[in-house]
């Protein structure tokens, strides 16, 4: 009785693997709408989204969802150039036709109000390609009851992680989606592509009487794999037990004094550095107000380093931010952004690249059908040419014990401060001044042999001046670090991460931690 | 396809209520939809109606359905309408009772009770959706007309108009429109400005935002004098609005607060403990007619109310849905929906137009770096200011950039930090006796 119940089960969701509207209906419809437009020039955008979400908090579901949404965004131009945008959630070949129409309006009135007109994408390459999931498990696999068994098991063992004061408690979430997109151009350009993404997320809060800090583990991939290898192997959960560790600690340790210190920085905050600091920066579109520009143009050849620096942007099947075409239906390239420390290209789309100076590289993307793309990074790493091997440890404590042995052994140790800062926390640019800030989850004072940590200190500066300080690498190359990029409200999935931890020198111009004088 | 998303969600989940799906009968249902429409258009570097920016229109009819099942298991789901799939809607439902979950706190549907009276609707605005949009590209073009001619100016102006409607199996049938307009300018990514609410801003009130941005600008291009150890910082509104943003919304949030992750305990609230200054008070108001944080409903068809989250320094309660409400076993509150739904009063304010005159040396914080970063529970930052506003003897003068360090809660606790409003923003500015330090 159990396995027909079970069977019959699977059959349903089986069928709804295809809830949405047929991928083939989709090309079908976004095809001809481009071509048989006859007044301007068109690019129709579809795409369709499913997606589940299971929430745990304290060892109880809070929340499970489910969404299976669409929608198609037209952005027309006008002979001279002058573009309009109209979007609608709704897949039929008649909506179509009026959001063309609508988007072409709205063209027109753009060209008289005297708008900036661009031709740039009449002179786009065609491109024909269809690329499917790279998931090994479809969206449906596992039964949403199983998923959040698996879930409730993974999270509950959180909940056996003890601190010796204090408590912690515990959020989980999971996330599966699986976006379709299809994009096709009055050119005859037609391509389409599948990005599935999941991620477990742990979220801890730990909480003494005068102290309370977050933090958060993760582990991301493409589909449900994910889920059950956690359940196998518990390599998160390791994670978050050294995490929690680390935090507790955090929470009775003193504040870093605010001062100009050598410090090395972890894969995670080196991805924010080099996604804010200098991937927003080579933008094309934002090149006009750039530090790194001159005269609205990308200061290629700019000496950043001395050392040899490479930072790189790609997209990565299977990776976080995997985006194969660009929303403009051009193919995205990878970006040598610098290289042996020379700035030397930008993330360029179709409409600003070549005013920008840049090569263009199919940087087009968009949070949603409903949004205009913008140049955007995927996958942004900060590699340097000379690594130190770190030994392979089992947890984070090991880790800051190795990393001390090794700078000690090599003389590259400080003598009294010499800091590793752990956890990225977010941090921000200001692209016109070049300000920046980021944030960790704590730091350790290497030079002294009791490895004494500290709470998190603003780590800011100047980024023209970080990169001439970046000397090498130590340990493995990691670039799994995800995140969300919010550039203009549009927010997409962004990953990236470094050599290593980066070991960057002590410089007049990059501080760490700030006053508590309040 | 005929019937409309609300029509045939409607007759999905009676039927449902009827015949068993996947073993189980539906108990109880809420549907959340919203109709909307929405133009965007904006200005990038300089240019109006970019590639980037271009005159956008937007139609999205969707939202939200809750289900309570026959064995008190809970469904959530967002929904969209979907043409030519007749079996579309009975897969759906089958794959709602499959995602459901025992809920520990027993999730509820409200009962109808009275709809207050709250403008959020404004014609005008409607109208820009029939035909006449004049009014939003005449934004656009002051803009450019206007800009400092040195200064890069980036824009964004958005107006929707959107009919809710909020249907539960209790009887609530609630089906309202709302409007809603937003325009923000930047000048070189240093100096912004900009004006939400439910209506087009008037004269005066664009005249005062514009001018005051300009000035700003322009005051931005004086070096000032460096610094003293006397110097106090004042965050600006908006920065206060980022404030409130990071740190009051998380730590009042009735969930946070339930799940130990607040700066704040459930005792805290029952004791009515005394944690800010006692002239200071925490209100949400979203009765004021045409705040865009303003409405009817909640999503979940709570009618609006006023709280008080803190009175007289005392912390009363945080703000709770229905769940939450349940839990707290109180009737859920009203809800910020965002950092301008918290009102800040104070007892001994002063009107900022008169306060500046009074402050010998101090600087204006305008824009931080990096406060999303901040540990929320702890309310400390430290944080890069690098376009400030030097004030010297109650005079703007010109900028300095500087780095900012200080809590929150500090601040707001105590007596000697004062509140100063403008008639024209939504928070106070607040003058701190925390001191900068040089970036």
């Amino acid at each position: 009785m159990e396995n027909n119940e079970i069977s019959l089960r699977l059959n349903i969701l089986d069928s709804l693997g295809s809830e949405h509207m047929n991928f083939q209906e989709i090309r079908k419809i976004a095809e001809g709408t481009a071509i048989n437009f006859q007044l301007g020039y068109l690019i129709v955008r579809i795409q369709t989204r499913s997606e589940l979400s299971i929430s745990l908090n304290s060892g109880r579901i809070e929340n499970v969802s489910t969404s299976n949404e669409s929608g198609m965004g037209i952005q027309a131009f006008t002979r001279k150039g002058a573009s309009g945008f109209a979007s609608a959630n709704i897949l039929t070949q008649n909506i179509a036709n009026q959001l063309s129409r609508k988007a072409y309006e709205l063209a027109l009135e753009n060209e008289k109000s005297g708008c900036e007109l661009n031709t740039n994408i009449f002179l786009a390459s065609k491109a024909r390609e269809d690329i499917p999931s790279s998931g090994k498990y479809s969206f449906h696999e596992i039964s949403p009851t199983k998923l959040q068994e698996i879930t409730m098991e993974i999270h509950q063992r959180l909940l056996e992680i003890k601190i010796d004061q204090g408590n912690v408690v515990w959020q989980t979430n999971y996330r599966q989606i699986e976006d379709f997109w299809c994009i096709a151009r009055q050119d005859g350009t037609l391509v389409s592509f599948v990005i599935p993404r999941s991620v477990i997320l742990h979220q801890g809060t730990v909480k003494e009487e005068k102290f309370s800090q977050s933090f958060s583990v993760n582990r991301s991939g493409v589909d449900v794999e994910i889920l059950l290898n956690e359940q196998q192997d518990q390599n998160l959960h390791y994670k978050a037990q050294a995490k929690t560790e680390f935090i507790q600690k955090v929470s009775s340790a003193p504040q870093i004094i605010s001062g100009n210190y050598p410090v090395l920085i972890d894969y995670g905050l080196a991805k924010g550095l080099a996604h804010e600091a200098f991937g927003h920066a080579v933008e094309s579109d934002l090149i006009e107000e750039s530090i790194l520009s001159e005269n609205g143009k990308l200061r290629k050849g700019l000496i950043i380093s001395e050392s040899e620096i490479d930072i790189i942007d790609e997209s990565i099947r299977g990776d976080w931010a995997y985006q194969p075409y660009s929303a403009n239906g051009i193919i995205r390239k990878p970006v040598e952004i610098v290289k042996k420390g020379v700035l030397q290209n930008g993330l360029g789309d179709i409409f600003s690249s070549n005013k920008a100076g840049i090569e263009m590289t199919g940087a087009g993307r968009a949070e949603y059908y409903g949004s205009v793309p913008l140049p955007r990074m995927t996958n942004i790493r900060l590699e340097t040419a000379e690594t130190i091997h770190l030994p392979a440890t089992l947890n984070l404590h090991d880790e800051i014990l190795k990393l001390r042995e090794v700078l000690k052994a090599k003389n590259l140790l400080e003598e009294e401060f010499h800091y590793v800062l752990i956890g990225y926390r977010g941090g921000q640019v200001n692209p016109k001044t070049g300000d920046f800030v980021f944030q960790c989850d704590g730091a350790v004072n290497l030079a002294d042999p009791n490895l004494p940590i500290f709470q998190p200190g603003i780590f800011s500066g100047k980024i023209l001046s970080v990169l001439q300080s970046v000397k090498m690498s130590l340990g493995e190359k990691k670039i799994d670090a995800i995140g969300t990029c919010g550039k203009a409200g549009q927010h997409v999935p962004s990953c990236g991460g470094a050599s290593g931890y980066i070991f960057i020198t002590k410089n007049e111009n990059i501080r760490l931690g700030g006053n508590n004088n309040g | 396809m005929d019937k409309s998303l609300l029509e045939t969600l409607l007759d999905v989940l009676n039927q449902a209520q009827i015949k068993p799906v996947e073993g189980f009968k539906l108990k109880q249902w809420r549907i959340t939809l919203a109709q909307s429409q929405r133009i965007n258009i904006g200005v990038k570097n300089n240019n109006p109606g970019s590639v980037y920016t271009p005159p956008s229109y937007s139609n999205r009819e969707g939202g939200e359905v809750f289900l309570i099942w026959e064995d008190d298991k809970c469904s959530k789901a967002r929904v969209q309408n979907v043409f030519e799939r007749e079996d579309y809607w009975l897969k759906q439902l089958s794959l709602w009772r499959l995602t459901a979950y025992n809920d520990h706190h027993e999730m509820l549907i409200p009962v109808p009770e009275k709809l207050p009276q709250v403008q959020i609707a404004n014609k005008d605005i409607s109208n820009l959706f029939t035909g006449d949009n004049r009014q939003i590209f005449e934004h656009q073009q002051k803009i450019i007309f206007d800009r400092p001619e040195i200064a890069l100016t980036n824009a964004s102006l958005l107006a929707s108009w959107t009919r809710n409607l909020i249907y539960t199996s209790t009887g609530i049938a609630a089906d309202f429109p709302e409007s809603r307009y937003a325009v923000s300018w930047s000048f070189d990514s240093q100096i912004s400005q900009g004006f939400a609410e439910r209506r087009f801003p008037t004269l005066d009130e664009w005249k005062h935002l514009w001018e005051e941005s300009v000035s700003r600008y322009s005051l931005l291009q004086n070096k000032s004098q460096p610094i003293t150890k006397d110097t106090v910082v004042i965050l600006a509104p908006q920065v206060v609005d980022q404030m409130i943003e990071q740190f009051i919304i998380p730590n009042f949030k009735g969930e946070n607060v339930l799940e130990n992750q607040s700066r704040f305990e459930t005792q805290d609230f029952h004791k009515e403990q005394l944690f800010f200054d006692e002239k200071l008070s925490l209100e949400i108001d979203p009765l004021r007619p045409e705040k865009w944080t303003s409405y009817i409903l909640t999503s979940e068809g709570i009618p609006a109310t006023t709280t008080l989250l803190v009175d007289k320094g005392r912390l009363l309660t945080p703000y709770l849905n229905t769940k939450d409400g349940k839990r707290w076993r109180a009737h859920p509150t009203a809800l910020p929906l965002g950092s301008g739904g918290i009102i800040i009063n104070h007892k001994s304010s002063t009107n900022w137009s008169q306060k500046i005159n009074e402050i010998q040396d101090g600087v204006l914080v305008l824009s931080v770096l990096g406060l999303h970063t901040q540990n929320h529970v702890a309310g400390s930052y430290s944080l890069a200011a690098p376009s400030c506003l030097r004030i010297e003897k109650g005079i703007l003068t010109g900028r300095t950039d500087v780095r900012i360090s200080g809590n929150m809660w500090r601040i707001m606790k105590s007596k000697d930090t004062t509140y100063a409003f403008s008639e024209h923003d939504n928070h106070p500015y607040i003058i701190t006796t925390t001191r900068p330090e040089n970036l």
